[in-house]
């Protein structure tokens, strides 16, 4: 295994940049889910309670400052961390289970009934991602849950589109051909033998998409269409401190706007990483 | 050795079959009024250049045509069923149970992430009630009957030759043990020396099972010298229909007798193979009268006009051409 791991990487290495974006991205990804995981053994504070005097300067006690209330902020941006880690988590889930299976049936039994799916997921796409997210969110109501779902709407056409098309591709193969010969059910057809081959290139869609989801779960909480406060929340925070930056309280905001950068990024590079290691096409450039 | 004379019992009577795809340039009439019968434990071959029709024959009796081409004619009867006339879900309890198919080309012919192993059990539990365990002792027999070695159950496609990989393609469309396997250019895809094994495998298999096949090829050579019986086809029509001794010692069609003679012969050190000269006819639009007078050596004026009709000259002798 150990062998079979090193071989690996050492075909994975000399094939352009693919491997150390990869690596950049998971350190950066890992280390925020273990900030947010241990953050009551990181943090002596409650990120919900008065913890010292309020709007302090970062020092020993906080090292990243007190907020308006005396909550101290390095409490807030672990806890917070969880918030959206739960949220992206779970919105994406939801539109891989909803857009994946639909993809898959769509682009599998093609005519009208693909036709017809394919329209009200184009009718979705063309929305902006934040503003569909908005309307969502505001019809829903708070709570991590309405949250994931708003934003799990956004996202089901894009795997949907991806999982269609890869499927078109993938019945064109010739085993698939073979597998219908034997006598294969078209469930079967679907799920053991096209999903599997179509999910390499799902998965770099996941991780840009998670990357993407990490902005709008920002950007919903910014605008406190997420969870209630005074949940600890990147995006909400952000908003919190901005009316204090003119007036010098920089920690306010610095800390969750750089987590979010910082989350979104890692996301990113991951993606990135993998879709230069799964196309022989970027690979070579 | 004389199985040619022995007939038994009609398992597959392919009548007036017409197979076309609607293109933009018109209807490719890829089968045009087949009628064809094939016997239990028979071994027929169905010989023809590319583009006669010979692989969409034996897609359709599969109803594997793929989308917009349909069969629009004719009726396919096997083992008394109309075949024509079932549902999607009844074909498909018929196909790998009823029906073995072998692919042209092994390479792309099996699911690249799927065990060898896995497949064939996945295929023995789709039409059977066998346990997992059972299955798996099936397919270890299986893979040890096709040369491949059993210790070799758990390796994908990619870690196999394109000839290891047509034996577990073999395995797999005899694994029901099928009253009918159809194999449409096993070898093609094959280097030569691999392609006389496949096709030894493939006959031994057949007469230790008293397997009925259909084989689709374009090499004349290759399938004259194992099959009972051998069907030319050209531009979607059979041609000439004969046992192999009839048509090897004296093809009556201009076009087979083309196709033997451009056989290489390494008997005849020194003789060159002559060639059926002219291009493959458009089959949107085949050329009137006899489809095969652009480029027959004998053509005459009624060839030009009125297309031959098939003329049986004895129970198993068939010929399609205005000189018989």
């Amino acid at each position: 295994m150990a062998l079979e791991f090193s071989k690996l990487l050492s075909r994975l290495v000399p094939r352009g940049q693919g491997f150390g974006v990869l690596a950049a991205g998971s350190i950066v990804v890992t280390l925020v889910i273990i900030l947010a995981l241990f953050a009551p053994y990181l943090t002596p504070y409650d990120p919900t309670s008065t913890a010292g005097p309020s709007l302090h300067p970062p020092s020993t006690e906080h090292p990243m400052g007190t907020n308006r209330l005396g909550y101290d902020v390095y409490s807030r941006v672990l806890y917070g961390g969880r918030t959206i880690l739960i949220v992206v988590i779970l919105s994406t889930l939801i539109s891989m289970i909803a857009g994946i299976p639909l993809g898959l049936f769509s682009g599998y039994r093609g005519g009208a009934v693909d036709r017809s799916i394919s329209v009200v997921m184009d009718s979705i796409y063309v929305f902006p991602g934040l503003i569909l997210a908005i309307a969502m969110a505001a019809a829903l109501g708070p709570g991590i849950a309405n949250t994931a779902l708003s934003i799990a709407i956004v996202y089901i056409p894009t795997y949907f589109k991806m999982a269609r098309g890869q499927t078109l591709s993938m019945k064109e193969q010739t085993f698939v051909e073979a597998v219908r010969a034997l006598g294969a059910k078209s469930s079967t057809l679907m799920f053991t033998h096209i999903l599997p081959n179509i999910l390499p290139t799902l998965t770099v869609v996941f991780s840009l998409n998670v990357a993407d989801a990490v902005l709008t779960e920002a950007g919903l909480s910014f605008f406190g269409l997420s969870v209630p406060a005074p949940t600890p929340d990147w995006g909400y925070d952000l908003r919190a401190g901005q009316p204090f930056l003119p007036s010098g309280y920089w920690w306010l905001i610095t800390f969750p706007g750089l987590m979010i950068i910082a989350l979104a990024i890692g996301f990113s590079l991951i993606g990135e990483g993998l879709n230069e290691l799964t196309s022989p096409w970027t690979a070579k450039r | 050795m004389d199985s040619e004379e022995i007939k038994s019992e009609t398992i597959l009577e392919i009548e007036g079959l017409k197979t076309y795809y609607p293109t933009s340039r018109g209807m490719v009439k890829a089968v045009d009024d087949v009628t064809l019968n094939v016997h239990r434990s028979e071994f027929l071959g169905v010989v023809g250049e590319s583009g006669s029709g010979k692989s969409t024959l034996g897609f359709s009796v599969l109803r594997l045509i793929p989308p917009p081409g349909r069969i629009l004619d004719g009726s396919i009867q096997f083992e008394g069923i109309d075949i024509l006339r079932l549902s999607n879900e009844e074909m498909r309890r018929l196909r790998g149970r009823k029906f073995g198919m072998i692919f042209q080309d092994p390479m792309t012919s099996l699911d690249p992430l799927l065990r060898i192993g896995e497949h064939i059990i996945e295929t023995l539990c789709l039409h059977s009630d066998m346990s997992k365990k059972e299955a798996k002792t099936r397919a270890t027999e299986l893979l040890d009957l096709v040369g491949i070695g059993s210790e070799r159950f758990d390796d994908y496609p990619h870690q196999f030759s394109g000839g290891m990989r047509q034996r577990v393609m073999i395995a797999l469309a005899i694994c029901l043990d099928p009253s009918l396997v159809i194999a449409d250019e096993p070898t093609t895809a094959l280097d030569v020396i691999v392609q006389a094994r496949i096709l030894d495998l493939i006959s031994s298999l057949r007469k230790k099972y008293g397997l009925t096949l259909m084989l689709i090829s374009h090499d004349l050579a290759a399938v004259i010298e194992r099959c009972d019986t051998l069907a030319v086809m050209y531009a979607g029509q059979i041609v000439e229909y004969g046992t192999r001794r009839q048509i090897g010692k004296e093809p009556l069609h201009p076009y087979t007798q083309g196709l033997l003679k451009s056989t290489p012969n390494v008997r005849l050190v020194g003789a060159k193979a002559s060639f059926i000269t002219g291009p493959v006819p458009d089959m949107t639009q085949p050329p009137l009268g006899c489809r095969f007078h652009p480029r027959c050596p004998h053509a005459m004026e009624a060839c030009r006009t009125t297309e031959p009709t098939v003329r049986r000259l004895d129970d198993n002798r068939v010929v399609r051409c205005h000189l018989y």
